[in-house]
């Protein structure tokens, strides 16, 4: 077992001395992902800002590679931690390696002159994110999913033991969403880099992470591997849920699991809703951009939209092989419309 | 990679240039006519020629290098305010920190005239510094409060309006033959600024745009915002603190010697990004101060000389050529929302 590198003990968070959160306690070990999740205004953000000491804790200790947080200088830390916020970037006429190279300020000299493995380090970081054809682009000019992606990819530059994220997927759709959790999980593996992020989507929260952290009441709720805490009853518990609104289906492997939310006013799929409406778990089909042979049931509306309004295949547990088998021909198709933008 | 830094060359180059041209033209052109080997003569023998030299080098040699300098230095202050508010449109004169000067300074003259004080240069630029840093307590509770930056530039310019209108009435009050040349001053214009005034001028100026270059790091980090600017290990509370007191000591050195100048702050760098075509605070900071002294150089130039020999009070100028701009940008940047 790694030694702890994040440890989080009895913490409480919170604004003007009001605390949000109370008695937080947890670690993190290199190459580990852990997931804070739980509704809206539980203090997922707050714990993330203190944690990255934007916010100063009310109470408890936070210490980094055994050293206090707090007392650590602001390069040392600057080094360490990254962060990837819902905060607006204003990013005035700069390009998207402009952005990314934002990342290499711990490392460069007193006039933040870039050098050649600075330079080398921005490149790399962007083809790590898939975004390497976006480099030149003005970053104001992007969608908001690219614009996550370019912003990870500033924080990979950082070369962080550390990354703190701040529902970095919330403007992704399906495809990349699950592109750039791949990635997460690659820098996780590869390079060793604990990952504290909080994630709006379950079923992505239960695939990548190793532990989830439930923030509910004012309080951690429960803490473990995706396996152990996710089941109906309890993600009905954990956002106030009427009973019965979920079913959990459970993959052989036993820790894979899907939901569905049948209280969901479009149940079982939809087609055309705007993106706040959406309170499914699983809420764009995936294979939606494959046209004519994603396998389910659709038709056309009269002005060419294709319309999967009765359709339930990606909700479906068996279909589930199905869907994976084609993530490459999806993956290419989602490239292909990257570069031609 | 390449096109960009042979842009920044060629615009560097491009604003040298019409530096020079502008320091020669400001220097020959005026109600007497300047040739070449006067000028020259002027420069050689320090203002002990004829009437001709003596004119070059007591009045218009130390009036262009005060316009290149505070222009300079008004654009530099602008550039800082508009990092530290993210916000396009702040500059000393909208934010009404140049008309708190005003005020401090005015009430040092009058106070001093009525004693038979000559006050030193330096002295007004710490009345003028004073008159900011207060304007600018008043602007900060306000900025901390509202996020729209239309309203924070409303704001300042009331405290702009309740300044003018105490240094009004301290004008209409204090009687005093000075008092005439009082509201020349508090109107804006580079005349009257001699050797003794630059020699001051210079070392603030110099040191205030040096160390503003020395921010260009921790700046570029705050343009994405705080909480990333924090993150890559900016101490936030020390960098705005630096910002606040650079862009005051700037912009307070022009109040002091030249009055409030309207718009450079605002137009020259909105001007310059454009022409550069960045924001980096590492090009942006040379820029705006050579764009700054190119455009007080012309706006001054023209006050001159439009109307000789009645001279135009240099805000006059600047805002025809400034306002403009600024409308423009208002307008770009709605469109694009």
């Amino acid at each position: 077992m790694k030694k702890i590198m994040l440890d989080v003990s009895d913490l409480s968070v919170g604004y003007g001395g009001e605390s949000v959160l109370r008695g937080v306690s947890f670690s993190v070990r290199p190459g580990e992902i852990v997931t804070l999740i739980g509704p809206n205004g539980a203090g997922k953000s707050t714990l993330l800002k203190t944690l990255s000491r934007r916010l100063a804790p009310l109470a408890g200790t936070v210490t980094l590679d055994g050293e206090a947080l707090s007392a650590m200088g602001e390069g040392a830390l600057s080094r360490r931690l990254a962060i990837m916020t819902t905060e607006r970037v204003r990013a005035e006429l700069m390009s998207c390696a402009d952005v990314v190279a934002t990342g290499r300020y711990p490392y460069t000299g007193r006039l933040g002159i870039l050098s050649d493995a600075d330079r080398q380090a921005v490149a790399d970081a962007m083809a790590l994110v898939h975004a390497s054809a976006l480099s030149e682009q003005r970053f104001s000019e992007l969608s908001d999913g690219q614009r996550q992606r370019v912003m990870l990819a500033r924080a990979i530059c950082q070369e962080p033991e550390l990354l703190l994220l701040d529902e970095p997927t919330s403007f992704l759709d399906v495809k990349h969403r699950l592109e750039f959790l791949t990635t997460l999980q690659k820098l996780a593996r590869e390079k060793g880099i604990a990952v504290v992020m909080s994630l709006h989507e379950l079923d992505c929260a239960a695939r990548v992470s190793d532990t989830l952290l439930c923030v509910r009441d004012g309080r951690i709720d429960r803490i473990g591997p995706p396996g152990e805490i996710l089941s109906s009853a309890y993600i009905e518990t954990l956002y106030n849920m009427e009973k019965g609104s979920y079913d959990a289906f459970f993959g052989s492997a036993g820790d894979e699991r899907f939901f569905q939310n049948r209280a969901c006013k479009f149940f079982p799929c939809h087609s055309g809703v705007a993106e706040a409406d959406f309170s499914c778990l699983f809420c764009y089909c995936p294979l939606y951009a494959l046209g004519d042979s994603c396998g389910g049931r659709f038709r056309y509306t009269e002005a060419g939209v294709k319309s999967c309004l009765d359709c339930d295949f990606p909700h479906r547990r068996e279909n589930y092989d199905r869907l994976l088998a084609r993530w490459p021909e999806l993956m290419a198709l989602a490239r292909e419309k990257d570069d031609g933008v | 990679m390449d096109g960009r830094r042979r842009r920044y060359s060629f615009c560097f180059a491009l604003l040298a240039l019409l530096l020079l041209a502008l320091l020669a033209l400001n220097l020959g052109v005026g109600s007497v006519r300047v040739t070449a080997a006067e000028l020259l003569e002027a420069l050689r023998l320090r203002g002990d020629g004829g009437t001709a030299a003596r004119i070059v080098w007591s009045l218009r040699l130390p009036r262009l290098i005060a316009a290149a300098l505070l222009g300079g230095a008004l654009a530099v202050s602008g550039f800082l305010l508009q990092t530290f508010f993210a916000n396009p449109i702040a500059g000393p004169f909208v934010l009404g920190i140049s008309s708190g000067a005003k005020l401090t300074v005015a009430l040092t003259l009058i106070a001093a005239l009525s004693r038979g004080i000559v006050l030193s240069s330096a002295a007004l630029i710490a009345a003028a510094f004073l008159g900011s840093m207060l304007a600018m307590g008043f602007i900060l509770p306000v900025s901390a409060r509202v996020r729209r930056m239309s309203l924070l530039v409303v704001c300042g310019v009331m405290i702009g309006y309740i300044c003018n209108a105490v240094t009004e009435l301290l004008v209409t009050f204090a009687d005093d033959a000075n008092i005439v040349n009082l509201h020349n001053w508090a109107m804006g214009s580079f005349s009257g600024i001699r050797w003794a005034n630059v020699r001051v001028m210079v070392w603030v100026v110099i040191a205030g745009v040096s160390l503003s270059f020395l921010l260009a790091k921790p700046m570029s980090a705050y343009q994405l915002g705080e909480g990333y600017a924090q993150n890559l290990g900016v101490n936030l509370r020390r960098f705005r603190l630096q910002l606040i007191l650079l862009s005051s000591v700037l912009s307070a050195c022009v109040t002091a010697f030249a009055g409030p100048v309207s718009f450079v702050g605002v137009a020259v760098p909105h001007l310059m990004k454009s022409l550069f075509k960045t924001a980096k605070p590492l090009v942006m900071i040379p820029a705006c101060f050579l764009g700054g002294a190119v455009f007080c150089l012309f706006c001054d130039l023209l006050a001159r000389t439009m109307f000789a020999p009645t001279e135009l009070n240099i805000s006059s100028v600047t805002a025809i050529f400034g306002a403009p701009v600024v409308i423009w940008m208002l307008l770009r940047r709605k469109a694009g929302t």
